[in-house]
């Protein structure tokens, strides 16, 4: 990504006390075993290589929705502080 | 070659659950039990009877757990630069927000909520193999050591 690319932005997030709970999914066209490596090195919680097929990607984007809006126990909205 | 998924937990029942809900995907992974925090630490660091034991591709944790309970073992395995990869997929019965926040603050890749009834568990299962056994990249064994 320009200007601050992925890896960058995900290392601040799991970095920051106030941020880190937030489930941050990795989508990407890399399969290169070293970024897949480096994203959980860095707390990504989940690794997703994006199809370059519209049909894939939607099954995609449907599976993220089944499992992780569904399924999953996301972290309850902060408190207003 | 097989997914080498890690189950940490100590109760009998739901242990029995999850190797009959893993029994479908058995041709695509090898099942690792661990019946509290201390046994998972020495299967992955390999120490005594556990010498050949596998690196985990993904572990599935309970939190509440004797000796060394699962927020522990997930903050050390999170802590070490050598373990830090390896997905972990909280399974507990605690439906309290402070759990949720704290297991994710503490890295836990994804946190379910264990269900009592078998239907439920088994459709649990079936979406973690759908998901992470079949969508999600994990991270190989080996690289960038």
């Amino acid at each position: 990504m320009p200007k601050m690319d992925g890896r960058e932005v995900l290392a601040q997030i799991k970095k920051d006390e106030s941020l880190n709970l937030i489930p941050t999914i990795i989508l990407t066209t890399s399969e290169a075993d070293k970024d897949i490596l480096e994203s959980y090195q860095l707390q990504a919680n989940c690794y997703l290589r994006k199809p370059v097929e519209l049909e894939a990607f939607e099954g995609l984007v449907k599976q993220i929705n089944d499992f992780w809006l569904t399924m999953a126990r996301l972290p309850p909205p902060a408190l207003p502080t | 070659m097989a997914i080498e998924v890690l189950i940490v937990e100590d109760n009998p029942g739901d242990v029995r659950l999850l190797q009959e809900a893993f029994h479908n995907l058995e041709n695509l992974i090898h099942l690792h039990l661990a019946e509290d925090g201390v046994a998972a630490m020495a299967f992955l660091k390999r120490e005594g009877v556990q010498s050949q034991s596998p690196r985990p591709d993904l572990i599935i944790l309970d939190l509440n757990l004797p000796k060394m309970n699962g927020r522990e073992f997930l903050a050390l395995i999170k802590a070490d630069d050598n373990l830090k990869m390896v997905p972990i997929i909280i399974l507990s019965s605690s439906e309290a927000d402070a759990d949720v926040s704290l297991s994710y603050q503490l890295h836990a890749n994804c946190f379910l909520r264990k269900p009592t009834q078998w239907d439920a568990f088994d459709a649990i299962v079936r979406n973690i193999g759908a998901f992470w056994l079949a969508k999600t990249r994990l991270p190989q064994q080996g690289v960038g050591a």
